[in-house]
């Protein structure tokens, strides 16, 4: 005889329904839901791999859009369901996404599997879309004012009195590493602000061309791309000027860094700049050239990027650079 | 003919008469149903064509689960075929998405069984139904929210779980 009465929850035994029947069930759930679901159990991770789910693993190459299609258009519903893509690129396979973390949000840069969101108030938020962990960034209205997320993105929200579009934040370090994370926010006209993990507030970084007008600075050199390379926020400017600020110095005034001997270029043909840390931790800086024909109707997607302009890409230069002689080489592609 | 044979009576209904099937759950209560509702089901359709006495065993199905299931069949088997974008058909499909909407307000234990039910019975709409509903609440969850949920176990062993969230956490890298 039982010596104590046990309260028993009633046992479902999930884990025993057919494997078709699983199969069923994880037709109507997204890639990202099928890896949180193999993950449960042994059983259940079997079942993922007898029915050949697909499950996005380490080394997996993937894009993410606002839809699973390559126009990338945007519309209204799936801002409010919280739909993308998700596009591996090594295997060839697109798929539709749901999170409700990007519900009537949008996201304006990521790294890893972190993407920077934002809704029409600019309340800044890390989502990683795997783990559905959310950390929220400083609000800019600490010590930024007149930001507005460019009108593309959402034509009805103005912030009065003056505006400054938000172009990408660069996410140069995840909340995963071990200082936490680290981002900056690059404007469309060429202001960036640095924060990271436990500081609370936006640092404005001087600009190399800051011009004071009527109480409105505004930057004539537009920078194109950011990044931080060991201790050093880096950008890049649409001439190819680069600029360097040490982020543990007295104040954020920028140094001039040399710059490559890009390929002189004909005249029609454009030119955009990323920076980039090489596997073996070298700054790289690549430069692209192009063609724009005007029909570029890009400005109607949810996430738009200045790098996006070309509608022909010709050619790619890559440059190293050498921190003991301060000089760039031609870094094989 | 086969069918005669298994069918245990006529009722009325709307004014017309209609076959009844009898139906014996694994708790042996019996469910006299119209055989058109019946008949959604593909296992009991073949069980009335092979014919036979004393009602249909369903040894696999208890009483309280077979009670849903055949409300659902009712329902679906009640809905005439409306002619296709007319205002009826469109209400027709309104009130049937809110019906099975109701059905599936039932705790984590009656859905398994409804699940394994219309799976047995191969009721197509329902498995449909049932594996959505499962679907919904598998959507947005964490595997250890999954897990508590459904009240699964975790057998991975620490050092394979950190194989896996070292494996899922760089899948953007």
């Amino acid at each position: 005889m039982l010596s104590s009465i046990m309260l028993v929850m009633p046992t479902v035994q999930w884990c025993e329904l057919h494997t078709e029947i699983w199969g069923e069930i994880i037709s109507h759930i997204d890639v990202l839901d099928v890896m949180s679901f193999s993950t449960t159990c042994k059983s259940l991770e079997s079942v993922c791999k007898t029915l050949r789910a697909t499950i996005l693993k380490l080394g997996s190459a993937i894009l993410v859009t606002c839809q699973p299609d390559q126009d990338g258009l945007w519309t209204k519903d799936d801002l409010k369901t919280g739909k993308f893509g998700l596009h591996d690129i090594f295997n060839a396979l697109s798929f539709c996404c749901v999170n409700e973390g990007l519900q009537r949000r949008i996201w304006l840069g990521g790294k890893g599997d972190w993407l920077v969101t934002t809704n029409t108030s600019l309340d800044l938020e890390v989502l990683n879309p795997i783990t559905r962990t959310k950390v929220p960034l400083p609000s800019f209205g600490n010590n930024l004012s007149g930001i507005e997320l460019p009108s593309y993105r959402e034509p009805n929200v103005i912030f009065p009195p003056f505006a400054r579009d938000v172009a990408h934040v660069i996410l140069s370090q995840t909340p995963s590493h071990t200082d936490g994370y680290e981002a900056i926010t690059l404007f469309s006209d060429g202001l960036l602000a640095y924060t990271a993990q436990g500081e609370n507030i936006w640092r404005v970084l001087k600009n190399p061309t800051d011009h004071d007008d009527n109480a409105y600075n505004y930057y004539p050199k537009v920078l194109l791309d950011v990044i931080v390379y060991r201790g050093w926020v880096i950008a890049v400017e649409e001439d190819g000027d680069i600029f360097a600020w040490d982020m543990s110095g007295p104040d954020l005034t920028p140094v001039h860094v040399p710059t490559p001997e890009t390929t002189p270029s004909e005249e029609e043909v454009e030119h955009v700049f990323y920076l980039a840390i090489s596997p073996s931790d070298q700054l790289i800086l690549a430069c692209l050239y192009g063609h724009v024909f005007g029909h570029n109707s890009n400005r109607n997607k949810m996430v738009w990027n200045e790098h996006d302009r070309f509608e022909q890409l010709d050619s790619i230069s890559m440059f190293g650079f050498d921190e003991a002689n301060v000089t760039w080489s031609i870094h094989p592609l | 003919m086969a069918a005669a044979d298994s069918c245990d009576g006529i009722s009325t209904s709307g004014g017309g008469w209609e076959k009844t099937v009898t139906l014996v759950s694994s708790d042996d209560a019996r469910f006299e149903v119209r055989e058109a509702a019946a008949s959604l089901s593909q296992t009991v359709r073949r069980m009335i064509r092979a014919g036979g006495d004393g009602g249909i065993p369903l040894p696999k199905v208890d009483a309280r689960t077979l009670s849903t299931v055949l409300e659902y069949c009712n329902k679906h088997a009640a809905v005439p075929a409306p002619a296709p974008e007319s205002s009826s058909a469109e209400a027709a499909a309104v009130d049937l998405e809110w019906f099975d909407k109701e059905l599936m307000h039932v705790d984590l234990a009656t859905l398994c069984s409804l699940i394994r039910a219309a799976d047995y019975l191969e009721v197509a709409g329902l498995l449909d139904l049932t594996c959505k509903t499962v679907a919904d609440m598998i959507k947005s969850k964490t595997a250890e929210e999954i897990r508590q949920m459904f009240g699964i176990q975790n057998d991975f062993t620490p050092e394979e779980e950190e194989q896996l969230s070292r494996e899922n956490a760089g899948v953007f890298e």
